[in-house]
């Protein structure tokens, strides 16, 4: 089962142009599973844009209301996986929360990450399936 | 969506699946990841995390 991050949840906002994508990305694989990094990932975007906290707090469960909806599983984040993101960063140029995403999604059952972020390509422990 | 009263000082949100992908639209306006976006949300995460960690 494929795995989806931040840009994917960004899709699911009815204005996104990648939204019809994501919903046909939710009937093609029936099964996925989300990295909690990425779900940390959106909360922190949204505080630097300044939302309040009840803002963040009410899409962050609107998110999770339509991923279970779905029967999206979600990949926990664990000690382990955060001390790897940053021996990830010292080996690949990306940002913190693109490591941390990686090492979540190095966890899902298949590793293969739908997005169309091309710093996961030539880390070599995920495979990357583009959405358009 | 639907407020309702909870307490005096709380409401609880009742959204209806068909709404929630124009709340997010609504909540989620100008979210955008690009790497500027990106590395600002990371300096809003490590700053405040410094200023925490030097109190």
């Amino acid at each position: 089962m494929p795995v989806v991050e931040s840009e994917f949840l960004l899709a699911l906002r009815a204005n996104d142009p990648k939204h019809k994508t994501a919903l046909a990305i939710f009937r093609k694989y029936q099964v996925l599973e989300v990295c909690t990094a990425a779900l940390l990932e959106i909360s922190w975007l949204l505080k630097s844009k300044s939302r309040t906290p009840s803002e963040i707090s009410l899409a962050l469960s609107l998110l999770r209301a339509e991923l279970e909806s779905r029967g999206v599983t979600e990949i926990p984040l664990t000690t382990s996986q955060i001390a790897r993101a940053h021996d990830i960063l010292t080996r690949h140029a990306m940002t913190f929360f693109d490591a941390l995403i990686l090492a979540n999604a190095e966890e899902s059952h298949d590793r293969r990450l739908i997005s169309n972020d091309s710093s996961f390509d030539g880390t070599g422990t995920v495979e990357r399936i583009s959405f358009k | 969506m639907v407020w309702l009263p909870v307490s005096e000082r709380e409401f609880l949100a009742v959204v209806l699946p068909s709404d929630r992908y124009q709340i997010l639209a609504d909540l989620m306006a100008g979210v955008e990841l690009s790497a500027e976006a990106r590395r600002a949300a990371e300096i809003s995460y490590f700053s405040n995390a410094a200023k925490k960690a030097r109190r």
